[in-house]
């Protein structure tokens, strides 16, 4: 069973009185372990593909089945026990919190989850090693660089142990160097912990790290 | 349930100034509503109480008197007067110096005389107060403001023993039944007003005194152990209520308010009832606006500090979304945080007008004991639960359509 199966999926946003179809008509399966590049000029629909993906929005018609599941029955909990426990975000601008620190930043989403209150501190020190930052640990994220900002964010999006990662333009923030470091980190999670990435870029070199790509125009999506 | 009040905590400390405002302004808003209504609650009750009692015919008369002596000479005066029926005197409150501890504890009480208690009989929530046809020594206490050496939680049917030093400084002990608990909101009588002819009802007050029932029968007994109230003071307010036949017209009435007044000092009970209702009359036309005005200020003030904070909240709240919280959830945490604010302002106004106001002003036996019931705070927690579930509904409004794109500051219109 692939773990995401989208057929036919359309999306619409309300402009003022009328529509504005974001996706249209996207067939996309993405099979258990794969790493997938997102590309696709501006404004073309990467960030509403990937949010409908991870079930942060809603779509119109077309179907999505997550590992089987139908994503559009789900209830707003439901959706959100999903995001908790299968989906890690990792983003352009990191979405830390800023008045945390990394160890915190990190902790924060198991709060949300089924992990027992006792288990949190262990669980976010392993993911922040996993990541490369456990020096970093008590050190407020705004002390910290693009780079091991960034680490943060993906010690934060693999500590629930998810089996998807949806990286919006990871290192879209950051300097050639710093953004392969990244994307060596998101390379080895794909290959040794078997976790799906997808990855939205602009940048064909970043893209060719990846197994596969897909392209995204006016919101249709086209494999090589 | 430790997640989620992690999650509370995370969410006070982001909105730390707000939270602060609100326990504060909540504070000073629940004193100033919960004094105005235990104000409001005192003078109806009692208003209600003095009409219930058909005080409205008596006269209430005062006169100053040195020696216990005195007494039944005055009592004779006032009988004497044509119309007058009955005479109901003031409570007298005596204290016992309890031997366990000799260095601050008395305990109060209050000897009741039959006609008094007849007219005021004091509300209980169990047992059937005292009969005066027995000499046994009775008693009614409150569980509510307790008195000293009176346990916890006592019975109808208990007795009650009291360990004192009596005149010759040696220990001796008096046992009283319980023969009634009475009602936490409970006013008597207890007349030590000042006694001017100006009085309003509020000869009646609160009293956690323990109320023993005087009476031919049993006053030996209780002489013997509280001697002469008056005679330990030297000088003494004698208060009582003076009956009259119920068909007199007014001018009759005045005529005994006069003669009574030659004796003593004396107001007529309807004046009093009158004088009431004009002070709470003004006093309502005061609180009735500020009454208003400081509703108004809290819920919109509120309202606005909690949509402030949201939206200053809005980065993290998404992050929450996007790592896995629902709305549900969410909206839970935003509801229980800002229910502790206001919890927190709850048990300051407690804590204020309970040790600064009851400790600070006079008659305050009268208010704080009221101000201070469930029933009186009641409101105020209703109010404070009414605007957290405004907060929730705010923040459910605000988390239609905010994702990821509004934090990338990338969508525009
Ligand atoms: N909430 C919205 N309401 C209306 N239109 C929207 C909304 N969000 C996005 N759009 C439109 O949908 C299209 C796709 O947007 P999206 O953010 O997915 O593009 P993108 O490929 O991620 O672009 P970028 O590379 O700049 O991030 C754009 O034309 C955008 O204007
Ligand atoms: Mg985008």
């Amino acid at each position: 069973m692939p773990l995401i199966k989208i057929s036919n999926l359309n999306k619409t946003y309300p402009v003022g009185k009328g529509k504005f179809a974001a996706l249209k008509h996207v067939d996309l399966t993405v099979e258990r372990g794969e790493m997938l590049a997102v590309m696709g000029k501006s404004g073309s629909g990467k960030t509403t593909l990937l949010n409908v993906i991870g079930t942060l929005d809603s779509f119109d018609s077309g179907s999505y089945l997550y590992n089987g599941h139908n994503v559009k029955k789900m209830t707003d909990g439901a959706k959100a026990n999903l995001r908790a426990s299968e989906i890690g975000f990792v983003h352009q601008d990191f979405l830390l919190m800023n008045r945390k620190t990394a160890a915190q930043n990190v902790a924060f989403p198991l709060y949300f989850g089924k992990t027992p209150y006792g288990r949190i501190k262990k669980l976010a020190a392993d993911a922040l090693s996993k990541a490369g930052v456990l020096e970093q640990a008590d050190k407020h994220v705004t002390d910290m660089s693009g780079g091991q900002k960034q680490r943060v964010a993906i010690a934060r999006a693999l500590v629930a142990k998810p089996s998807l990662i949806l990286a919006d333009e990871p290192t879209g923030a950051l300097d050639r160097a710093t953004a392969d470091e990244i994307m060596g980190v998101l390379l080895e999670l794909n290959r040794k912990n078997g976790i799906t990435v997808i990855v939205v870029t602009h940048d064909t070199e970043i893209a060719d790290m990846c197994g596969r790509i897909v392209y995204i125009k006016d919101g249709r999506l086209m494999e090589e | 349930m430790k997640k989620f009040f992690g999650l509370c905590f995370d969410f006070i400390c982001s909105a730390k100034l707000n939270m602060i405002l609100i326990v504060v302004i909540c504070t000073v808003v629940w004193c100033t509503l919960s004094v105005m209504y235990g104000n409001y609650v005192y003078y109806t009750d009692s208003y209600n109480m003095f009409n219930d009692a058909g005080a409205a015919d008596d006269i209430y008369f005062t006169a100053v008197v040195r020696s216990r002596a005195e007494i039944p000479k005055l009592r004779e005066r006032i009988l004497a007067i044509p119309g007058v029926t009955g005479i109901a005197e003031k409570p007298y409150p005596c204290r016992l110096p309890l031997s366990d501890d000799p260095d601050t504890d008395y305990a109060t009480f209050l000897r009741f005389e039959e006609a008094l208690y007849r007219k005021f009989t004091p509300r209980l929530i169990k047992g059937s107060g005292f009969d005066y046809s027995s000499d046994s020594l009775e008693c009614i206490v409150t569980n509510k403001y307790k008195q000293p050496g009176v346990p916890n939680n006592v019975h109808v049917g208990d007795r009650l023993k009291f360990k004192y030093t009596d005149t010759d400084g040696e220990i001796a002990e008096i046992v009283f039944n319980v023969v009634g608990i009475g009602a936490a909101n409970r006013f008597y009588p207890v007349m030590d007003g000042g006694g001017s002819a100006s009085e309003t009802v509020s000869v009646l007050g609160q009293t956690s005194a323990i109320l023993l029932k005087y009476s031919p029968l049993t006053s030996d007994a209780l002489d013997k152990v509280f001697g002469d109230p008056i005679e330990r003071r030297g000088v003494d307010l004698y208060t009582a209520f003076v009956e009259t036949d119920g068909n007199l017209s007014e001018n009759e009435l005045d005529g005994i308010v006069e003669a009574c007044d030659r004796i003593g000092s004396a107001a007529l009970g309807s004046v009093i009832l009158a004088n009431t209702k004009t002070e709470l009359d003004s006093n309502m036309k005061i609180y009735a606006p500020v009454f208003m005005f400081l509703s108004v200020f809290l819920i919109t003030t509120i309202v606005c500090l909690i949509t402030l904070s949201i939206y200053r909240y809005a980065e993290s709240y998404t992050i929450w979304r996007i790592l896995g919280g629902s709305r549900l959830r969410v909206v839970a945490v935003i509801f229980a945080s800002y229910s502790v604010c206001i919890a927190v302002s709850l048990i300051m106004m407690n804590i204020i007008l309970h040790i600064v106001i009851s400790g600070s002003i006079v008659d305050l036996e009268i208010f704080s004991t009221c101000i201070l019931d469930l029933k009186t705070t009641l409101p105020a927690y209703a109010a404070a639960f009414l605007t957290c579930a405004m907060a929730a509904a705010i923040t459910n409004s605000m988390v239609q359509g905010h994702d990821l794109r509004q934090l990338n500051g990338k969508y525009k219109e």
